[in-house]
């Protein structure tokens, strides 16, 4: 046995950002690229050699089975599945808890060897083995050709073939000193048009001082641009492939850097000082100008125009940046709906809406666990065994939705089920258990569904294998709080239940239309807003006036204002419309419990904007009125 | 926030810091005619008075902007003379002081001053 120690703690150290590389491949929410295989296939490969350097053999044989079956999927021997990723996410799970225990034990006794060794085979065994028809039926190629491929060579090839693409021979001689550019310089324009896969040296003309190679390509038509003397002839039989499949190709072999996320933010800042910078060197740029002589006033309007285009574009680009799909949480609820299911005995289908949804990593993370807690507490509590759901005149199948969006700068996520709904005369029976509603007391559905999200509360009448293991969802609406975000509950009974996350994201990039009212500027998102018309004396009036809907007072006369009109036909009623921008809009801390407001952006002259949603500022005086 | 962003903070506004850690300081400041200590390690930054758009509908609050970040303002009675960016349960807000913040330790307080309240 190794004794406690340093080994545990460095194997632990060293191992984290391989199973950091590994599970953002398993969570990306679709089918890995090559490009993503490979980078987890060679993490794998390094965790197993950290494993026989430390001297943790448990580790280690389970490692180079997860090893085996990456390297089964990269040499296409078997394709990637959705069962495939959940079994390497569970043992990623597996190998990381005892990593910790190793990490204080300076041993992996703990690792539950037999049972990984089992997950990996169970998922090999229900993969279906293909690609097995010889290259001989598919290339135009000599057989000694085809016998000096190496089996990674043979996979691309087969791929490539799959996915309806061209293969290529490109024959070639270089001279023996420079023969390395050379090729390299080859490889790099096959590589623009398709996948550079195999170089075979060639006997025939071979010389003394010249070196030959035959190159086989993938592309969709016969790569041009080759240095002179060198051509390209088809050697497959298969029909070139459309446009997309060829970007994806591409963009497979695109390359990733991988950037400190501290080092990011300060990257992130610095283009925000410099976008606030540009704005305020803009606004004073527009008064000089008046005064300069036509051609240069042109040059200079136009120099500030194309550096604003730019910053817009930097500042889009660089906000990009931080964000991930929501899919790729999706994708991680995926996998546990499935997991859960299987325990549970209950039948439901997972669906994401909204997965382009771009929100912050860090948010993303943070949102994780809570939106776990409420996927296990629809399938623990609120969707039906097939039986019951069946005798309730519903398909046996629930389903349980992940829909997110953004709107302005707050991100709005939800889980919704269409299973039996909140069961409100237990929340109640249990509230009046521990004492929070007097006997005589019937509360709101509001308060009945806070008491969901207080410490303590369950009615769970036992602990279940899913949820009710001591953290409730006061958990959820806790790290929800941290977040200044805010938990909504709907439910219906019988028709199921909505559990709805409102938090603001760091910051959103959107085209607005900036107004004046009280002499303050305020700004809407752009696609709130259908038209603006000019105040027709005599004309109904405004749905409401921005100031007075704001807590302000009406105004006196409607002459020279203002009409926004909303997709809906109501209008809201300002002081003047000044113009259509760009703007980055932060959240403020006052956001929250100020629905209408949706976030802040800087102005030229160093003030705020308040950014307004003009839905939720209607229903301050038309409160009866969904909207 | 860790003990030296605080120390940074006071070094900046102050002049001549006191010689003390921030574990001892706090920051003596007056709003809406009150005077409040805070504690020095909830104390973000101290700045000059930022341009300030007062919330709508929402009396003594307002939004500024400061390094790139919406900030929400309490607003004072009287003009501002200086603004501390204070960092409470995760969230950072600025707080209008009517006099020139001082920094102070505990001990040394004057009679009448309140420690700044959860909720302003």
């Amino acid at each position: 046995m190794k004794k406690p120690g340093a080994s545990g703690i460095d194997f632990a150290a060293e191992a984290a950002e391989r199973i950091e590389a590994i599970r953002s491949v398993l969570e990306i929410g679709r089918e890995p690229k090559i490009t993503e295989i490979n980078e987890i296939f060679r993490a794998a490969h390094s965790l197993k050699g950290l494993a026989g350097l430390g001297g943790f053999d448990r580790f280690g044989k389970a490692l180079h089975e997860a090893e085996n079956l990456l390297d089964s999927i990269r040499l296409s021997r078997m394709p990637w599945s959705p069962r495939i990723a959940d079994a390497l996410a569970r043992f990623l799970e597996g190998f990381e808890t005892s990593l910790h225990a190793a990490a204080r034990t300076g041993n992996d006794e703990a690792f539950p060897l037999e049972k990984m060794l089992r997950l990996l085979d169970s998922a090999r065994t229900t993969a279906v083995e293909g690609h097995t028809r010889p290259l001989s039926e598919d290339l135009d190629l000599p057989p000694e050709s085809l016998s000096c491929l190496s089996e990674y060579e043979e996979s691309r090839l087969r791929a490539n073939i799959g996915s309806g693409m061209a293969i290529f021979a490109v024959d070639a001689s270089f001279d023996l000193d420079t023969f390395e550019s050379a090729l390299k310089q080859v490889g790099a324009r096959l590589n623009e048009t398709g996948e550079w896969i195999a170089t075979l040296p060639q006997v025939a003309g071979f010389t003394a001082d010249r070196l030959a190679f035959q190159l086989l390509a993938s592309a969709p038509d016969e790569p041009s641009g080759l240095p002179e003397g060198i051509s390209a002839r088809r050697v497959s039989r298969q029909r070139a492939v459309p446009v997309e499949v060829m970007e994806s190709i591409r963009a497979a072999s695109s390359k990733t850097v991988r950037l400190d996320s501290e080092r990011l933010d300060r990257l992130l800042s610095e283009v925000e000082e410099s976008r606030a910078s540009y704005q305020k060197l803009a606004f004073e740029l527009a008064h000089v100008e008046a005064e300069l002589p036509p051609l240069r006033r042109v040059r200079l309007a136009r120099l500030r125009e194309r550096l604003g285009a730019s910053v817009v574009r930097l500042t889009r680009q660089a906000s990009a940046a931080r964000t991930v799909p929501v899919s790729n949480l999706g994708a991680r609820l995926q996998r546990a709906a499935v997991r859960l299911l299987e325990t549970s005995g209950k039948m439901a289908a997972f669906t994401i809406e909204g997965g382009d949804v771009e929100i912050d990593r860090d948010l993303a993370e943070d949102l994780a666990d809570p939106l776990l807690h409420l996927l296990r507490n629809s399938i623990d509590h609120g969707i039906e065994p097939p039986a019951q759901r069946r005798a309730a005149g519903k398909p046996e199948e629930a389903r349980i939705t992940l829909a997110a969006r953004t709107r302005g700068s707050r991100l709005s996520i939800s889980i919704v089920d269409d299973g039996r709904g909140i069961a409100e005369e237990q929340v109640l029976a249990r509230a009046r258990g521990l004492g929070w509603v007097k006997p005589t007391e019937i509360p709101s559905r509001e308060d009945l569904y806070d008491f969901l999200f207080r410490p303590g509360f369950t009615t769970a009448a036992a602990v279940s294998q899913l949820s009710g293991r001591g953290v409730g969802l006061d958990v959820v609406a806790q790290r929800v709080a941290e977040r200044h975000g805010e938990v909504h509950v709907d439910s219906e009974p019988g028709k199921g239940a909505r559990f709805h996350l409102v938090v603001p994201v760091a910051q959103a990039v959107f085209d607005a239309l900036i107004v004046e009212e009280e002499k303050k500027l305020y700004a809407f998102p752009l696609a709130s807003i259908a038209r603006v018309e000019r105040e027709v004396p005599g004309a109904p009036p405004a749905t409401a006036a921005l100031g007075a809907a704001m807590g302000g007072r009406a105004p006196s006369s409607q002459t020279g204002r203002m009409r926004l009109v909303l997709p809906d036909a109501r209008t809201i009623s300002v002081a003047a419309v000044l113009r259509q921008a760009v703007l980055v809009v932060r959240p403020i801390g006052a956001a929250v419990s100020t629905p209408f407001l949706i976030g802040a952006s800087e102005g030229e002259g160093d003030e705020a904007i308040l950014v307004i949603d003009p839905r939720p500022l209607l229903r301050r005086v038309e409160p009866g009125r969904a909207s | 926030m860790s003990d030296s962003a605080a120390r940074d903070a006071i070094m900046r506004f102050f002049p001549e810091p006191p010689d003390y850690s921030t574990h001892e300081l706090g920051i003596l400041f007056r709003f809406q005619g009150r005077r409040l200590f805070v504690d020095a390690h909830r104390v973000v930054e101290i700045t000059p008075p930022v341009p300030t758009s007062p919330l709508p509908g929402e009396a003594g609050r307002g939004v500024a902007f400061w390094r790139g970040g919406a900030h929400e303002v309490r607003t004072g009675t009287g003009p501002a003379v200086a603004f501390l960016l204070l960092k409470t349960e995760g969230r950072e807000f600025f707080v209008a002081s009517e006099e020139n913040p001082r920094a102070l330790r505990r001990k040394e307080l004057p009679v009448g001053v309140e420690d700044l309240p959860e909720e302003l």
